[in-house]
């Protein structure tokens, strides 16, 4: 290690020789350190389901404290002994309460600014691991029950359904995304309210996507309540990439939110690869590099896998 | 690198959008996706191996402060933060029981074997964990940290910054530091066990 002011360069024991031998050694012990044994599934399972019952207040350790009360008091009993003399001591009377003292404060809990929220158990977006891969747009789901409900029904709820079917139909099976946007406004300036409104923005989503209009995807997708899409955390994967040309550092918040939770394979790509390349935008080239290691080593086949290869080739030679 | 200038408007979006994404962050996905990870960051840190209980209390400091979790950092370093707040609070602690007399020693951080290797590796592998480890346990928690931070997980300066709270600069003098004093106790610790008896 240089004598210098240290800096990024400095290199980890495990992976330098060491100028001397004394570093030589902690090269030597480094690498022999071995990864600490994994918790067992069992043992990870047990402490899943410790947190998710109600927390129990720990017993008094009364034996281990009585012991440490006893040899505080027999301290203290010896000070009062030697300063009161040696020949005999007597206790000190009783101090009569001072009646006139103001009572202590009562001691209140300091509440949170924000409410405290429990984990949203009940209210998030259905598990990646249970959703299939979710790169091709599916009909929204709303959509098949509310067809069943117009059939008999009709009303405003059928009209909704019409004019959004027409509209999928050319985004769809017509090619016709420009022709699905028509529709769309359309629906929109009958129900700017309707029931059906969120799926005809995810609609909308999609024709823009689509016609390229990425600008326009990305305020989209902005405005979305993600969480109720209902496609995992594709929405935010394509959040990232619309936005990590113009604003890499953004579009790092949604990857990482988006590796946070297990992905299929296909999404987790993208996110990997995506990171790294707005690492790299950024000008963090450790991260970058890491992302890519990470990427190759989980996907040594995968889609961006020849690209990755080339970038951390060419990181690891700077 | 190019720079983007953000309109206020796009700031106040960004930050309803990222209050809302942030909101649908789920212990349960986190702790699946984490747990094992953080399990051997905090036996690495502890020098414990019986880390259930710990990765139980940091958990359960996850799930109280998830919702101030604000997406500025990254989650992993959000965790691994957490996670030594949690280790260097319950280490202090059972320092001063020890001093009290009200605990015993630390357990031995190779109690139990490493799964893959020969006799020899797995040998010299206990050897070199117990010589880390006795030398880690005379550094004060903040060099402790750097060290296992940086030398064992192998977390570049940035994530070590942002797990301590710390900018990267204070992080590498910091390192500097320690690395020096782990070389100076091992040193001693070298001589000491070469000492004829």
């Amino acid at each position: 290690m240089s004598s210098g002011h240290p800096s990024g360069k400095v290199r980890r024991w495990a992976e330098s020789a060491g100028p001397d031998a004394l570093d030589a050694r902690l090269g030597q012990l480094f690498r022999a350190v071995p990864p600490p044994p994994a918790l067992g599934a069992r043992q990870l399972a047990e402490v899943g389901a410790r947190l998710r019952s109600p927390a129990r207040p720990r017993p008094f350790l009364f034996g281990r404290y009585a012991a440490l009360l006893a040899v505080g008091l027999l301290a203290g009993s010896g000070f009062a002994v030697a300063s009161y003399g040696v020949r005999r001591w007597v206790a000190p009377p009783p101090v009569p309460p001072r009646v006139n003292e103001a009572p202590a404060p009562p001691v209140t809990e300091r509440r949170p600014s924000t409410p405290r929220r429990a984990p949203p158990h009940a209210e998030r977006s259905p598990s990646p691991a249970v959703s299939a891969d979710l790169e091709s747009p599916r009909p929204p789901l709303p959509l098949r029950a509310a067809s069943a409900q117009h059939a008999q029904a009709g009303g405003p709820l059928a009209r909704e359904s019409e004019l959004l079917a027409r509209a999928l139909t050319k985004l769809r099976s017509d090619g016709d995304p420009a022709g699905a946007l028509a529709a769309l406004d359309e629906y929109q300036r009958e129900f700017s309210h309707g029931t059906l409104a969120l799926e005809s923005e995810v609609a909308r989503l999609d024709a823009f996507l689509a016609l390229g209009r990425h600008a326009e995807a990305l305020a989209l997708l902005d405005r979305l309540p993600l969480e109720r899409i209902g496609r995992g955390y594709e929405p935010r994967l394509l959040r990232a990439e619309l936005r990590a040309r113009e604003n890499p550092a953004r579009a790092i918040t949604d990857f990482n939110l988006a590796l946070a939770v297990p992905l299929s394979a296909g999404l987790e790509e993208r996110a990997l690869y995506g990171r790294a390349s707005c690492r790299l935008r950024s000008g963090d080239r450790a991260g970058a590099r890491a992302d890519l290691e990470r990427y190759l080593e989980r996907h040594p086949a995968g889609r961006f896998s020849g690209e990755a290869r080339q970038r951390l080739e060419t990181l690891r030679a700077e | 690198m190019t720079t983007q200038f953000i309109e206020r408007d796009d700031v106040e979006a960004s930050e309803r959008t990222r209050e809302r994404a942030v909101a649908e962050l789920d212990l349960d996905a986190i702790y699946r996706t984490f747990a094992a990870e953080l399990a051997r960051f905090i036996a690495r840190l502890s020098g414990r191996t019986d880390a259930a209980d710990l990765l139980h209390e940091v958990f359960l400091v996850v799930q109280r402060r998830l919702p101030e979790f604000r997406g500025d950092a990254e989650l992993r370093t959000w965790l691994y933060a957490i996670a030594v707040r949690v280790v260097v609070a319950r280490r202090r602690k059972e320092r001063l029981r020890r001093l009290l007399w009200l605990e015993r020693g630390e357990a031995d951080p190779t109690a139990e074997p490493v799964a893959d290797g020969t006799p020899e590796t797995l040998a010299e592998g206990r050897q070199a964990t117990r010589t880390v480890h006795a030398v880690l346990e005379r550094l004060s928690e903040r060099d402790r940290t750097l060290i296992v931070l940086f030398e064992l997980e192998g977390l570049p300066g940035e994530q070590v910054a942002g797990v301590l709270g710390i900018s990267e600069s204070a992080v590498w003098v910091g390192l500097h530091r320690a690395r020096a004093r782990f070389r100076e106790h091992f040193a001693a610790l070298f001589a000491q066990r070469r000492e004829p008896r």
